[in-house]
């Protein structure tokens, strides 16, 4: 029985590695040009209960807890200042692009010179201007307000585009954003990761994104969009949840940001996840059009991109230099 | 008509009985039975029952079955006589004849068409993967039978989705017919005793699906002695086991499979690895009972699993429960009935279960039913088939559990979609009529209904409708709810299903022949994957979900040559589908209480040539096939309304199965399979957000995958064994004694066989696209490749040691 049980185990690995995935050439068609439309509307608008917070009736989170470790959080992130130490930040910005051959491979078309135009409750009130520095990048200035509805008017590549309205609301607070010291099941080892500390709004249907920096580094891995409804945990104390889900290396700076988003937001950023990082195993979903809520009135179709607006707020985790003298897979 | 039936029948004798296996007493299926003076005769049920009512006379009745000597008896029938038979193999045939499970000519003289029997010792010498004789690996290489791509769960049978096959084991439905996503079939060849297809022309009895019904019946276990065959492989092994409780009256059949990718999993470095799972089982067994002439019961089961568990980090287990409990009683001799209870269930599962932290998810569908069957074999012209059909399914289209552990206390949070009950009934007529000796029509009726019931609520839409026909992408809430009480009728569907078929033989060695079906189907696989897997949810119809609909028509030619060695068919087809379920691009379908919402509703038609000829005699035997075909759906709400393909839309699909006898103990055998590529949606473009590339699409599967075909070949050597002893049962009061003889001289019959099965799946090593998927660059999201996924990309060895005794 011995001797045969190297034959079979070679058997195992000959089926496990019996796949294989390729590069290929293909002919695809040729792309006419059509807007891409990038832009967040946020700022720091905080859900905060007006009494103490319970969690579950086993704790409660103190009001005037949450009100201090909000205040040091803004006083310790400035969104400004990340902003002008990173190559992309996307908040309170409108990017314009134009879309490309799939196989292009060259940066997205910069679209310049476009009037933009930023409404409020169906009034303007703001054009925005073009970045003198970076073509296609139109900044917002205007603060929204919680509860009132924006859109977009962008006439651009001789068509003229609207966004559907998006209502925006305000954020629950990151109370938190540690580096927890765990195991890594697959690579059987262990690593630091990720946990934020947050609650739910009350009500269903809140939708949300979570953004990260490393190093003030943008982490845009399309399989690292990481998004969440309230299904099932609606007004939850949420404590230690890892929304990142990669191994955080000693020293890093983990600065996360979480949005509020509307449902169309959601959906479309799943989809842009879905079909760019889990692509290609026999269980994806098949290939489908990114809905976003764009659209070229001009020839009544719809053109692609997403403006997004919600509050936000943000925390971070410094991951400590030195690993810890213990086994967590103990 | 069965008042007209019986008068015609009046003043006739009947003589019916059982043929049966002379080796094992099992009762053989579609066995021929003639009268040689009138040159007429009828063929065994799936039972082993016939009956023949004729004027009072003296006649010669042949009983055969190909392979197998002809028994031939003189009787004088003056009154209802009852003659059971036992044919044995025949040695003298042997060399020259494969044996099938069908009369000779049988393809050309039966009013089905449409049909493909599947010969179970014709699988086991067809070269497989890994050397697993693979029934549903077989039926897709039959003409109008596709599939998505290898490692694809289920099989498309003329357009049809893998949902609309209605798959019985021992008139159990199962579920989901394959193991470890596909790449094997849940049936274990060696406890199966016949399979049938129904492309086309289904009989009335059978309901429920669209395409296509699979009637798979496991062997009922030896009546005469003790049998053992099994199999060693390289990650399989197989062992039955079936002998007499009573001899020639009750016996049991237990046969099991069991993979082993993972015991050798201990041996890994890796902790993960070594407390992971990684396996699927097959457990099939049955018991069968001759009560006396007129009474015989059957009871069957089956239990199957897969299991995968990467030590808590991923967990998935999947599978089939199947039990049947048969009474076949003898009102008469012309009045054969069976009586049937039924469970099944198929339950699937998902989640991670980590230190603190977990997540459970689970569906299932579970059904019980009851039915009654009847032949009433009027006459040699007419046979008549009635009965009816109930079951009440209760669907759990899903439940999750989340729990985690803080401050040392679980809590978990639950979550379940509304679990639905509904009941499901029919009522069948049929006859099959042989008007003249060339003409035989099969006509009958069917009629179901199915209900969705309480206890629940339901949710109510703006306008009554869950998606906005003005905004089908958009997302729609519910407005109202209505509750209902247990038991309550939340939606009634119900209709007529008309059958036709017709044999015109044209003269000896030639027939056409037509059909008709309308077909009901009153529950769903709802995917949106590339191809449906084992976890996929079924939901019933109900007051959104519509029940599928589908009307078929087929013509086709059959011949035989040389003396029935060779069959050849070419069949026309053309089907019609209504009420089909598509879901919405980017569709949340788990733990979705309003699904419905995600779901759009269309039709669709196929059509195609199926082209076919057979060797069923001779050293060399095999088919090759060729189809060709064309499937697509229409949804107002996608690709514009415009038609588009279906994903196992496979335009030419040609395949090549041969079995070569060299000697009694060698054979060689190979298949070729090509197929078109398959449907496939290609990017018209790409846009950046975010830093991410993303790609635009916009019609559904407008580009097709490169071809794909394989070569596959096996040498099977087989070598007969004498036994020095042989074991006898003795029944006594207590229990049953096994005693040990010599096995006498005078037998000299081959006691066993030791079998070689070694072969390569994929000899040329082919990179067959499963798919072709789009994807940026880890680290320029600016460059966007193309890139070909293939599942089995190597020529695949393998060598299977095979025992049977």
């Amino acid at each position: 029985m011995r001797s045969i049980i190297p034959f079979i185990s070679v058997a195992i690995l000959a089926l496990s590695t019996t796949g294989c995935q390729e590069e290929i050439d293909l002919d695809l068609p040729a792309n006419d040009a059509e807007l891409v439309v990038e832009g967040y509307l946020t700022q720091r608008d905080y859900f905060i209960p007006e009494g103490d917070l319970d969690c579950f009736g086993q704790t409660t989170i103190a009001h005037d807890f949450i009100e201090i470790a909000v205040a040091a959080v803004d006083a310790f992130i400035n969104i400004d200042s990340i902003e002008s130490q990173t190559d992309y930040f996307p908040f309170n910005k409108v990017r314009l692009t134009s879309t490309a051959d799939y196989f292009a491979n060259s940066a997205p078309p910069a679209v310049s010179g476009a009037v933009v135009r930023l409404f409020e409750d169906g009034t303007l009130v703001e054009t925005l201007s073009e970045d003198a520095s970076e073509a296609g990048i139109y900044r917002i200035t205007h603060l929204p307000k919680v509860g009132s509805s924006y859109y977009l008017e962008i006439e651009a590549l001789g068509n003229f585009y609207e966004t559907t309205p998006e209502v925006y609301q305000s954020v629950p607070p990151l109370i938190s954003v540690d580096a927890n010291y765990g195991p890594n099941f697959i690579q059987d080892s262990c690593a630091f990761y990720m946990g934020v500390q947050t609650y739910e709004k009350p009500g269903t249907g809140d939708h949300y994104r979570w953004f990260f920096y490393r190093d003030n580094e943008y982490d845009d891995r399309p399989g690292f969009i990481a998004t969440s409804n309230d299904d099932g945990i609606d007004a939850f104390c949420l404590f230690g949840l890892d929304v990142y889900g990669d191994e955080l290396e000693l020293g890093d700076t983990l600065i996360t940001f979480q949005m509020i988003t509307t449902e169309g937001y959601f959906n479309f950023i799943n989809s842009v996840r879905n079909q760019t990082a889990f692509v290609g195993s026999p269980f994806d979903a098949p290939p489908a059009p990114i809905q976003g809520n764009v659209k070229n009135v001009t020839k009544g179709t719809a053109a692609f991109g997403y403006f997004a607006a919600g509050g936000i707020s943000a925390n971070a985790a410094i991951v400590p230099e030195v690993r810890p003298d213990e086994d967590c897979l103990q | 008509m069965l008042l007209s039936l019986g008068a015609i029948s009046q003043n006739k004798v009947t003589l019916s009985g059982y043929v049966k296996d002379k080796e094992s007493g099992e009762g053989m299926i579609a066995a021929t039975v003639l009268i040689k003076e009138l040159n007429a005769g009828t063929v065994t049920n799936e039972y082993g029952f016939y009956s023949l009512s004729v004027a009072p006379g003296s006649y010669t009745i042949e009983y055969s079955f190909i392979g197998f000597e002809t028994v031939s008896e003189s009787i004088n029938l003056t009154s209802n006589i009852t003659k059971n038979v036992e044919i044995g193999f025949s040695e003298t045939l042997l060399e020259e004849v494969v044996i099938t499970e069908e009369k000779e000519d049988e393809a050309l003289t039966s009013v089905e068409m449409s049909v493909e029997k599947l010969d179970i010792a014709q699988v086991k010498k067809i070269p497989q993967l890994l050397g697993e004789a693979d029934i549903i690996r077989s039926i897709q290489l039959l003409p109008g039978v596709t599939t998505v791509g290898e490692g694809a769960t289920g099989f498309n049978v003329r357009g049809g989705n893998i949902d609309q096959n209605l798959i019985l084991l021992d008139e159990s439905p199962v579920f989901s017919s394959s193991h470890l996503f596909g790449f094997f079939s849940v049936f274990n060849a060696d406890a199966i005793k016949d399979a049938k297809l129904y492309k086309g022309g289904v009989p009335a009895k059978y309901g429920g699906r669209l395409s296509s019904v699979l009637d798979i019946r496991q062997k009922e276990g030896n009546l005469k002695q003790l049998g053992v065959s099994g199999g060693v492989g390289l990650l399989f092994s197989r062992l039955t086991i079936e002998a007499p409780i009573w001899k020639d009256r009750a016996s049991f059949i237990v046969s099991g499979r069991r993979s082993y990718f993972d015991i050798f999993f201990p041996l890994a470095n890796d902790q993960t690895i070594n407390d992971s799972k990684l396996f699927f089982y097959d457990l099939n067994g049955k018991i069968n009972l001759i009560v006396n002439e007129n009474n015989r019961l059957y009871l069957a089961g089956y239990f199957g699993d897969d299991v995968f568990d990467l030590n808590g980090l991923f967990k998935t287990q999947w599978g089939n429960r199947t039990g049947s409990l048969r009474w076949n009683h003898l009102f008469s001799e012309k009045l054969f009935s069976n009586f049937t209870a039924i469970y099944s269930n198929y339950n699937y599962k998902l989640g991670f279960d980590q230190t603190g932290l977990g997540f459970d998810w689970r569906a299932e569908i579970e059904n019980i039913s009851g039915k009654a069957d009847f032949t009433f074999y009027a006459n040699p012209k007419n046979t008549v088939e009635f009965g009816w059909h109930n079951t009440y399914y209760y669907f759990t289209p899903g439940a999750a559990a989340a729990y985690f552990e803080q401050n040392g206390v679980t809590d978990s949070i639950n979550f379940q979609v509304r679990p639905i009950p509904a009941f499901e009934s029919a009522i069948y007529l049929s006859n099959e009529q042989k008007i003249g000796t060339r003409l035989t029509l099969a006509y009958g009726l069917r009629y179901s209904g199915f209900a969705q019931l309480g206890a629940g609520h339901v949710y109510k839409y703006p306008n009554n409708e869950p998606i906005d026909p003005e905004s089908p992408t958009s997302d729609i809430l519910p407005n109202d709810t209505i509750q209902y009480k247990e038991g309550e009728i939340v939606k009634l569907y119900h209709g007529l299903e008309p059958r036709f078929s017709v044999n015109f033989q044209l003269d000896e060695y030639s027939s056409i022949k037509g059909s008709y079906n309308r077909m009901r189907q009153y529950i769903h696989l709802i995917s949106n994957t590339t191809a449906a897997t084992p976890v996929d949810i079924y939901m019933p119809a109900g007051p959104y979900i519509k029940p599928g609909l589908v009307d078929q028509v087929a013509v086709g030619y059959f011949r035989n040559f040389y003396s029935n060695s060779y069959e050849a068919s070419a069949e026309v087809y053309y089907k019609y589908f209504q009420d089909l379920v598509d879901y919405k691009d980017g569709a949340e379908l788990l733990l979705n209480n309003t699904l419905e919402t995600e779901l759009y509703t269309g039709d669709g038609q196929a059509y195609g040539l199926e082209l076919q000829i057979k060797r069923k005699r001779g050293k060399f035997t095999g088919w090759v096939s060729y189809t060709l075909s064309r499937v697509e759906r229409v949804v107002a709400e996608i690709n514009n309304g415009d038609p588009y393909p279906a994903n196992w839309n496979k335009t030419h699909d040609v395949s090549l199965v041969l079995t070569y006898d060299i000697t009694k103990r060698w054979n060689v055998s190979s298949n070729f399979a090509y197929m078109s590529g398959r449907p496939i949606t290609y990017p018209d473009g790409r846009f950046s957000y975010g830093g991410v590339t993303a790609p635009i699409y916009s019609g559904r599967n407008g580009g097709v995958t490169p071809a794909y075909h394989r070569l596959d070949l096996a040498v099977n050597y087989t070598k007969e064994i004498k036994r020095k002893y042989l074991f006898m049962p003795i029944s006594l009061p207590w229990g049953l004694l096994w005693k040990k003889y010599e096995t006498p001289e005078s037998l000299n019959a081959k006691s066993g066989e030791l079998g070689v099965s070694a072969g390569v799946y994929n000899l040329y090593g082919r990179h067959n696209p499963y798919s072709i998927y789009f994807q940026q660059d880890q680290d320029m999201p600016e460059i966007t490749k193309a890139y070909r996924l293939s599942i089995y990309a190597i020529p695949i060895p393998y060598v299977t040691l095979n025992f049977k005794f």
